[in-house]
């Protein structure tokens, strides 16, 4: 069950909210939020559930296991917590990453061949990681009731696709107290400017570039490997631009879309997650591209794994190459070793093929450019050439990250500069292009933040009386999440393509 | 001390007024890139180990609080 789904709109949540809604105490409600959890999940993923209640009762005992060891025994701290570790990420390297990593070797099991990934395994794995960690370095406190820790990594809100939400920034809303009716209109607001987002723009461009570009179902299918490489390199270059332009909205709309129902869910009952994106698509660097996409990932990475590597091993990196040759090189060989391991771990969370670590590795080398001297060069010429520096950056990720395969990707780019024998243009790609050029210039704009300055500025001018604060609060908290319910409804009745991308993380 | 210590940072960091505000990881002036280095500055200088529990606001909001930070560690 996806949240633009029929089902999820006219029963699963209306039916969770009654019942929340008649529950009386914080301890009720969270049962229920539990109970509905546990159907959401299971109705998506009915075999892997197990795994999910598994894994969170381990990180409960091991979480009051360290809560119960004195701090003085750091040893025995610490050994509870590598043993957290091991357990989380051994399962999901079982379930996520073992078939590639047998195949490394030449050789894989009949059990690993038929395991499938869990459902948001990715996604809940990090956060129960954030919650064993938190108490182990005394952010937190270690829940007393298993079931608060299984509905810490359930809640169906943001289990399966995010955002990642750590222990400590949500723990007090949870469980000591939250008022769930002050946000309540804004998170229907929320949801469904989301719902919206990802039925009338990311389905739409996902069904142009796919008409462009050959859908996921036909590119995974290995049999059809030389007829889809040879499909490809015929689409003409303006095709192929076209094509990675909508792929690339689609990306962006489908996956901030997740994250803005997620937030919207949460705060209909009072929980504030953290933002996961802040328009990656206004930005001018790698750098700062990666400070606004997928927000909630990247702090984990930097909280979880970049400062233990760069006070730990990494200063150890810096100390040896100071050392033997000078300050400056040990800066950037400390620099070089974190950003190595932080960005294939960035790779492999996206995708359990050693190709998406090149992808990690692909992102973590134009960072280390703009780190060294590109981003200096970049502020001194005008903002539109760095503009479309990320752009061509972009361009050139999602051909990989679409095509999940490098030999597409190979192919993809070379159309891209006509070097296939293919055409520039055809008449099939700019009838698409004149059919959709205000989807897609739509889609442009709204992805910066020109339509909510807007939004704003008229929110603005028209509060100044009592009567038009009132209006615009009935426009904003009825009108509109109305309005785009229904036109959602409409597109998904009349509509079959519904994919959900992250899902796959 | 405490001049040895902005010497030391000015040089490294050039980008951060140090004087600017006395709640400088409050108001986001330090990225986390940047208390990475100051924190790479100290540990090659005085030869101390910074860990963790290290990283909190109070440690780093101003540059009394750095210096107070490497005392600790160096006692």
């Amino acid at each position: 069950m996806v949240f633009s789904s029929l089902i999820f709109l006219y029963a699963f949540l209306p039916l969770c909210l009654i019942a929340y809604a008649l529950c009386h105490n914080l301890k009720a409600k969270n049962i229920c939020l539990l109970v509905f959890s546990i159907i959401f999940y299971t109705w998506g993923e009915p075999k892997y559930i197990l795994l999910l209640i598994a894994m969170s009762f381990f990180d409960w005992l091991f979480a009051l296991l360290i809560q119960h060891t004195e701090k003085t025994e750091k040893k025995k701290r610490k050994c509870w917590l590598t043993l957290a570790c091991i357990v989380n990420l051994g399962l999901i390297g079982l379930f996520k990453y073992g078939k590639m990593l047998f195949a490394t070797v030449g050789y894989v099991p009949a059990f690993v061949e038929n395991l499938t990934l869990p459902l948001g395994i990715s996604f809940y794995t990090f956060q129960l990681l954030s919650y064993v960690i938190d108490v182990y370095r005394g952010e937190a406190e270690a829940q007393k009731e298993y079931w608060h820790v299984l509905l810490f990594a359930a809640l169906y809100h943001q289990c399966i696709a995010g955002p990642i939400v750590r222990y400590k920034t949500i723990a007090n809303e949870l469980f000591v107290s939250r008022d769930d009716k002050a946000d309540l209109a804004k998170g229907c607001f929320r949801f469904s400017l989301g719902l919206a987002k990802k039925v009338l723009l990311a389905n739409t461009f996902g069904e142009l570039a796919n008409s462009l570009l050959l859908s996921d179902t036909v590119l995974s299918d290995s049999a059809l490997f030389s007829a889809n490489n040879s499909a490809l390199s015929n689409v003409s270059v303006t095709g192929t631009w076209i094509g990675l332009i909508v792929a690339t909205l689609q990306m962006y709309y489908d996956f901030s879309a997740y994250s803005e129902m997620a937030i919207g869910l949460g705060l209909m009952v009072g929980l504030h997650y953290p933002e996961n994106f802040n328009y990656p698509y206004i930005a001018k660097t790698a750098n700062e591209y990666w400070r606004r996409w997928h927000m909630t990932l990247g702090q984990w990475f930097r909280d979880y794994l970049y400062y233990p590597l760069t006070l730990g091993p990494a200063m150890k990196i810096r100390k040896f190459f100071t050392k033997k040759t000078n300050r400056k090189t040990g800066m950037f060989m400390q620099n070089l070793f974190t950003m190595l391991v932080i960005w294939s771990c960035t790779g492999l969370w996206h995708g359990a093929a050693w190709s998406y670590v090149l992808w990690g590795l692909y992102w973590c080398f134009f960072m280390l450019l703009e780190q060294s001297f590109l981003q200096k060069w970049l502020e001194k010429i005008p903002g539109v050439f760095s503009h479309i520096y990320l752009f061509i950056l972009l361009m050139l990720e999602r051909t990989f990250f679409r095509f999940g395969d490098l030999r597409y990707s190979l192919t993809v780019v070379k159309s891209m500069f006509g070097l296939n024998g293919n055409s520039f243009s055809d008449f099939s790609s700019l009838t698409l292009l004149k059919n959709n050029l205000f989807l897609i210039v739509f889609g442009i704009i709204a992805a910066t933040p020109a339509i909510k300055l807007i939004c704003i500025y008229l929110k603005k001018k028209m509060s100044c009386s009592n009567i038009g604060e009132k209006m615009v609060a009935f426009v904003e908290y009825a009108v509109i999440p109305v309005v785009l319910l229904i036109l959602s409804t409409g597109a998904l009745v009349g509509g079959s393509y519904n994919p959900f991308l992250y899902y796959r993380f | 001390m405490k001049q040895e210590i902005l010497e030391l940072l000015e040089d490294a960091v050039p980008s951060v007024d140090f004087s600017a505000s006395d709640r400088m990881m409050d108001d986001g002036l330090l990225d986390s890139l940047t208390i990475v280095q100051i924190i790479g500055e100290l540990s090659m200088e005085y030869d101390v180990e910074f860990s963790f529990e290290d990283l909190v606001p109070d440690n780093f909001n101003s540059i009394d609080s750095i210096v107070a930070l490497v005392e600790r560690k160096l006692n």
